[in-house]
């Protein structure tokens, strides 16, 4: 193994000790509150006013492929489904869910399809409406361009991975729809998201969607782990800096 | 249940797997490895067939139902079944025709598309750059002096504005930039990780 093998394999255990850790500290001694990330709170009032009116919430999840180096996102884009899913269903409304990648598509119509299932309870539930619009970028935007000017359409979220197609469906959005949230990890889409939404995801925080929705205590327990990794990082940095000076 | 006894193990232990290629060189879990990347490939070549199906059927539904916007569903299915019909008589996506429909068709319609970003950036910049707080207004002036410094009639303004755009590109937009893709990797290891050690399910229950 080369030296960069070493760390890397150094840092990879240390964060799943620090992972385990973090768990057990959930419920324990871990602070009940983390720091407000108002996206969050948007979200939510994004969800309540869909039910409210009785009008679609559209979620995008972008087009990140589950095989491919942008997964993560998309998969933090399934936890932010998953929650808004649990809560419209609970009286019997679904989401409008779009993709542009087809894998994203059959993971996301599974995630709300066994959501729909379990929360039967009480009201005729709504069928799940999971739609891959196409595999392009600009394609993509144009299909969720046009599902926004539809007025049915309350409240747009948009988390998962993104190019500068962004911007083609979070303008008509912050135009057309009453709540829209934004979120993306791509430096380059940031300030797209920014510009287009009131509150946004920016960055890591686009991974912290299951800790804050849906209070999972493993996804808390990573956000202590990568807080932890963060700082070791960050000493070795400055380790690194006082060597590379001194000697 | 039966569903999460087997597909938490078999994701944990190919995910497994293919880490630990990273780390160890050794050629049967190299071809192991290999193997396992191109059946994902093979399943997302399944899944964008059943995404087509999925496509159609939205389409064919609405045209059914005699919705107001039929025609574009219409359209979509004609041209559907136009490209599917030329791709297999011309002898796949690599041919010639199929080629000159890409170069002809598509990119043209998506550079038309792409247009449309010049004016939503205009309409965007418009919105936030309304001064509403301290961190709007940073933002417009590190906004306006990079607009400036790239431009000749900034510097006929002031010589020295090109030399703080790149000041400011190379000092806070880097390490904001860097900062942020820390966090990113962070994020990514530890949603990696939850999947890996089976506390992340997004598959199953």
């Amino acid at each position: 193994m080369s030296e960069i093998q070493h760390i890397l394999l150094s840092l990879l255990l240390i964060f799943v000790m620090a992972l385990i850790i973090g768990r057990w500290r959930v419920g324990k001694w871990m602070p009940a509150e983390w720091r407000v990330i108002p996206a969050f709170d948007r979200l939510s009032h994004a969800v309540q006013r869909a039910i409210e009116r009785g009008r679609a919430l559209h979620l995008a999840l972008g087009r990140g492929a589950l095989w491919s180096s942008t997964a993560t996102d998309s998969l933090a884009g399934v936890e932010a489904l998953r929650s808004i899913a649990e809560h419209l269903s609970l009286v019997g409304q679904m989401p409008l869910v779009t993709t542009g990648d087809a894998t994203l598509q059959l993971l996301a119509e599974d995630s709300v399809h066994r959501i729909g299932c379990r929360n039967k309870a009480g009201f005729s539930q709504a069928k799940p409406d999971v739609r891959w619009l196409t595999a392009t970028p600009a394609a993509y935007a144009a299909g969720v361009m046009d599902i926004l000017k539809d007025d049915t359409v309350e409240a747009n979220a948009m988390i998962g991975f993104f190019g500068t197609e962004y911007l083609l469906m979070g303008e008509p959005g912050a135009q057309r729809a009453a709540v829209q949230v934004g979120g993306a990890s791509e430096p380059t889409v940031l300030p797209f998201v920014l510009a287009t939404s009131r509150a946004a995801l920016l960055g890591e925080e686009l991974y912290a969607v299951g800790a804050y929705l849906a209070h999972n205590p493993w996804h808390a327990g990573s956000l202590w782990a990568q807080d932890v990794v963060r700082w070791l990082i960050v000493l070795l940095v400055l380790v690194a800096v006082m060597v590379n000076t001194l000697v | 249940m039966l569903g999460r006894l087997v597909s938490v193990p078999v994701a944990m232990g190919v995910g497994l797997l293919v880490l630990a290629s990273y780390f160890v060189t050794d050629v049967q879990l190299d071809a192991l490895v290999s193997g396992l990347v191109y059946s994902a490939s093979v399943v997302a070549a399944f899944a964008l067939l059943l995404g087509l199906v999925n496509l159609a059927r939205f389409h064919l539904a609405r045209v059914r139902t005699r919705s107001p916007e039929s025609i574009y569903s219409i359209v979509l299915i004609g041209a559907l079944a136009a490209t599917l019909a030329l791709g297999f008589i011309s002898g796949g996506p690599n041919s010639q025709w199929m080629q000159h429909l890409f170069d002809s068709v598509l990119f043209p319609l998506q550079a038309a598309i792409y247009s449309l970003l010049a004016f939503f950036i205009v309409t965007a910049t418009y919105r936030t750059f309304r001064v509403r707080s301290v961190e709007t207004a940073l933002f417009v002036i590190f906004a306006v002096v990079v607009l400036l410094g790239q431009t000749p009639a900034g510097i006929l303004l002031w010589d020295a504005l090109p030399m703080i755009k790149d000041w400011i590109f190379d000092v806070p937009v880097l390490a904001g930039t860097r900062g942020i893709l820390m966090g990113v990797a962070l994020g990514s290891l530890a949603t990696g990780m939850r999947v890996l050690v089976g506390v992340g399910r997004p598959y199953a229950d």
